[in-house]
């Protein structure tokens, strides 16, 4: 295990450097000038030169690039062209509340998700399961910002139980609607894939067995058919968080809540380069271990699954 | 040179304490008096943007500048007319050939002692004096400062020879003693003292700026009615009262009536309007269209909204094709109807542009006749101008809901004059780089002054002189209006002024470099609680708050 975590790491350095390379690429050659945002509406030529060199950008491509590539070395990942504050900064203290969003989101829908998805099997045709399918339909089908705005007209208008937008005093209320609005769609299609997973593993001669030995049905379901269909759940769930993790800019920018995504959206408008870049970085970091931490929780499930050792089964 | 003693010789001195609006309410009782309003509370403001930097040499984008208002503090300041009025100097006399301003500074006005919660600023509260202008005009000017305004005052005395380092201070600025400020000029620029309102142009304490460099904009320190106390990034800004500022009501009583303020920005327009009406906020900054009638409806004392110093407009590049003709910009003009698309798709919040300056301005002229709406006017100049088939033009757009609605209005109504009119929205940053560089040939461009002259419009935006970044995307060249603009610029008869500058004026809606579209319209939608707020015709944006207060 030890040694396919160190491979399957190794292997991630090439990817990440690939990235930094086509994300540098790409925002250098994008037309929009930093320093004449910078300098606003109007500014004298040599003011505008001046600020191209302060920032740097008056420097060859290839010298900013290895200057880059040397900081992303030493954790140093240049200084906000807005602000001057250390990207590094910038982007932690924007971190904590999308990691928040996206996890809270991630276990509403993994929770939700499943239990819709192995009731709808369990009881299939009926109308628990009609239900559950008319739901993850809803689910999927409506865009974030419409259940966005259907969650605040209930939760905040109507009854006024919870605040519609920011980060409140410090409570956790505040997360409730974007966690909802955020957990909606991967829910809908974890309901699906448990269903049809579960469906197809409950055909399986080895859970008629199991029936046949006269388990109790919540051992049938949860302990032999459940852990078999969780493998493309585990996977879905994992994409989902790492997407949500590179930042949710509909919902953030909908509930305005300060996290990566809106710290993204804001640094394109503004041509901010090494915010950019920093949070691509960061986006491909997190990618690959989410990828990688999925890929480990595999044999939790299937034991046949064993990384760095023989099967067990041939 | 042309010089009239009756401007220059004035030696302006205000009342304070005149200025300060009269505010009904239950008032207190206080050791100076009565107070005209109540103390306490803090004032929530929803605003879409998040400040970018407060610092007032770097400041040059709304966002930024709300904040800084009520930060910093300059000489002279704009009153919500647009008028110049006393600040931290208390008056000011202009020598008779226009070149030397004395400035008399206000005595007891004290920088910020505390910040960021109460922590020591590093100039511990101390006075004003006029040393700390020179440091501060010598900061603005300073290469290494890269300051994008600082070229507003390149007329002071010594300003090349500063810049290019053959001198170590700005030669015009002196202070003769501690209360008296004098700023010599190179040549006579009448809009001198305008300029000096923008917020560029205000004091800062050496002490902090030399302690805090280049972050000083994370932690300004300005002499106004508020301190700074936090600023969460992308969240909210908290001010604090400043318990040592320098004005009081016309009681007497300390000012401001406010504990503090805190901005929030809340990027969603619906948003803030659900949030406002559940009494969330004080003040929202924008009444998106759809929930405009029903803000008149609800708040029909507390949404206040009047003529704006900004002009929108798309610009075109007059040398290039079919720009280059002057009948096919005329006809352009002539193919839109702009009292139609404001009735409809804004509400009629615009007033139509007949020309470039805005109503309210020094110099606006409501005989105008501009552009109606005459297709078969714009039909016959273009057939006049070689295209009797029409024209098929692009016009690039920043990328906007409003904007694309105007345009596809537009596009519908130049089909009629025979105009094919393809639209490309563009992100606002190519958009820009793309006017500065002059690669646009048909571009919307919005502007608003940065201080209340006409020189800001029609010198900035259309002397020949400012081609390029500087302000005249379109290349528009005439030299008789770069004549009347360049001498406007010396003139110190205001009547003379106006008269050059309205001629100006008739030139540039004759030649028709842009398709002049409307003037904006400032608005403040506010809580009917609060009191003593002034809606700025500078936008709402610079609206100041040390008198206002909540009733409630």
């Amino acid at each position: 295990m030890a040694i396919y975590t160190i491979k399957r790491l190794l292997a991630a350095v090439p990817v990440v450097i690939g990235v930094i390379a086509v994300v540098f690429i790409l925002t250098s050659i994008v037309p929009g000038d930093p320093a004449r945002l910078i300098a606003g509406k109007t500014a004298d030529p040599e003011t505008i030169q001046r600020i191209r060199e302060e920032l740097g950008l008056n420097r060859p491509l290839w010298e900013q690039f290895t200057d880059f590539f040397k900081g992303v070395l030493t954790f140093d990942l240049g200084r906000s062209y807005r602000n001057n504050r250390p990207v590094t900064q910038v982007i932690m203290e924007r971190l904590p509340l999308t990691a928040k969003l996206a996890v809270s989101s991630t276990a509403l829908a993994v929770v939700t998700g499943v239990s819709l998805g192995v009731v709808s099997a369990v009881k299939k045709d009926s109308m628990l399961d009609h239900g559950g399918r008319v739901l993850a339909l809803l689910g999927i089908s409506a865009p974030s910002f419409w259940i966005g705005l259907m969650v605040v007209l209930l939760f905040c208008v109507k009854l006024r139980w919870i605040p519609g937008t920011g980060t409140g005093d410090g409570g956790w209320l505040y997360l409730v609607l974007p966690v909802i609005t955020l957990g909606m769609r991967p829910a809908a299609f974890i309901t699906r894939l448990t269903r049809s997973g579960m469906l197809e593993v409950l055909e399986q001669d080895y859970i008629q067995t199991a029936w046949a030995k006269g388990l109790p049905g919540r051992a049938v379901v949860l302990g032999h058919a459940l852990k078999n269909a969780m493998i493309p759940v585990a996977t879905v769930a994992g994409t989902c968080m790492a997407e949500m993790m590179g930042g949710a800019i509909v919902v953030e920018q909908f509930f305005s809540l300060p996290g990566v995504g809106r710290l993204g959206l804001e640094a394109i408008l503004a041509r901010d380069f090494p915010v950019i870049r920093g949070q691509v970085l960061l986006l491909a970091l997190v990618f690959v271990a989410v990828n990688l931490l999925v890929d480990l929780t595999y044999p939790l499930f299937d034991p046949r699954i064993k990384y760095g050792g023989k099967r067990r089964h041939e | 040179m042309i010089v009239k003693k009756p401007f220059l010789f004035v030696v302006i001195t205000f009342v304070l304490a005149g200025m300060l609006a009269g505010c009904a309410g239950t008032p207190v009782e206080t050791p100076g008096g009565q107070a005209e309003g109540k103390y306490g509370g803090t004032f929530r403001l929803a605003i879409t943007e998040s400040p970018k930097n407060l610092n007032p040499v770097h400041a040059n984008d709304t966002s930024s500048m709300r904040v800084v208002y009520q930060l910093f503090d300059t000489l002279v300041g704009i009153d919500s007319e647009g008028e110049l009025v006393p600040n931290l100097a208390e008056s000011w006399d202009i020598s008779e050939d226009g070149l030397v301003y004395t400035f008399k500074l206000k005595e007891g006005v004290k920088f910020h002692a505390t910040t960021e919660g109460g922590m020591e600023t590093a100039n511990g509260g101390r006075e004003v004096t006029a040393e700390n202008w020179v440091w501060t005009f010598n900061y603005i000017t300073d290469p290494d400062t890269n300051s994008a305004r600082a070229y507003f005052i390149d007329m002071v005395k010594g300003y090349d020879d500063y810049r290019e380092g053959k001198t170590d201070t700005l030669a015009g600025v002196t202070a003769k003693d501690d209360y008296i400020l004098q700023i010599e000029l190179e040549h006579n620029f009448a809009p001198f003292i305008s300029v000096l309102g923008y917020n560029t142009f205000s004091v800062l304490p050496r002490e902090d700026v030399e302690k805090w460099g280049k972050d000083f904009g994370l932690h300004p320190v300005g002499t106004s009615p508020f301190k700074f106390s936090e600023w969460t990034q992308g969240d909210r800004l908290v001010l604090s009262r400043n318990e040592n500022y320098w004005r009081s009501d016309s009681s007497g009583n300390s000012l401001p009536y406010l504990d503090g303020m805190e901005l929030k920005v809340i990027n969603d327009l619906t948003m803030q309007w659900t949030e406002f009406n559940l009494g969330n906020f004080e003040a929202i900054e924008v009444v998106d269209d759809p929930y405009y009638h029903e803000a008149l409806e609800k708040y029909p004392d507390s949404f206040f909204r009047r003529p704006m110093m900004g002009t929108y407009f798309y610009g075109m590049n007059v040398t290039a094709k079919p720009f280059d003709n002057k009948k096919v910009r005329q006809a352009i003009n002539y193919s839109i109807d702009r009292q139609g698309v404001i009735d409809l798709l804004r509400n009629g919040r615009a007033t139509p542009a007949k020309g470039v300056l805005p109503p309210g301005m020094f110099g606006y002229n409501p005989d105008l006749e501009g552009y109606t709406y005459d297709p078969v006017k714009a039909k016959q100049l273009l057939a006049e101008a070689g295209y009797p088939e029409g024209i098929s033009i692009t016009l690039q757009y920043n990328t906007d809901d409003i904007h694309k609605r105007i345009a596809e209005a537009f596009q519908q109504q130049m089909k009629e004059a025979g105009i094919e009119l393809e639209l490309k929205h563009m992100e606002g940053a190519a958009l820009f780089e793309a006017m500065q560089k002059g690669d646009a040939t048909f571009f919307r461009l919005g502007w608003v002054v940065d201080y209340p002259d006409p020189d800001n419009f029609l010198y900035v935006l259309l002397n020949s002189a400012n081609f390029g970044p500087l302000g005249n995307f379109t290349l528009y060249r005439n030299p008789e209006f770069d004549r009347l603009t360049n001498e406007a610029r010396l003139e110190t008869d205001p009547e003379e002024r106006r008269r050059m500058y309205q001629e100006a004026e008739r030139i540039a809606v004759e030649d028709a470099p842009w398709l002049f579209v409307y003037h904006y319209t400032t608005e403040q939608l506010l809580q009917p609680y609060v009191k003593g707020y002034t809606l700025p015709s500078f936008g709402e944006h610079t609206a100041k708050f040390y008198d206002v207060w909540l009733d409630k």
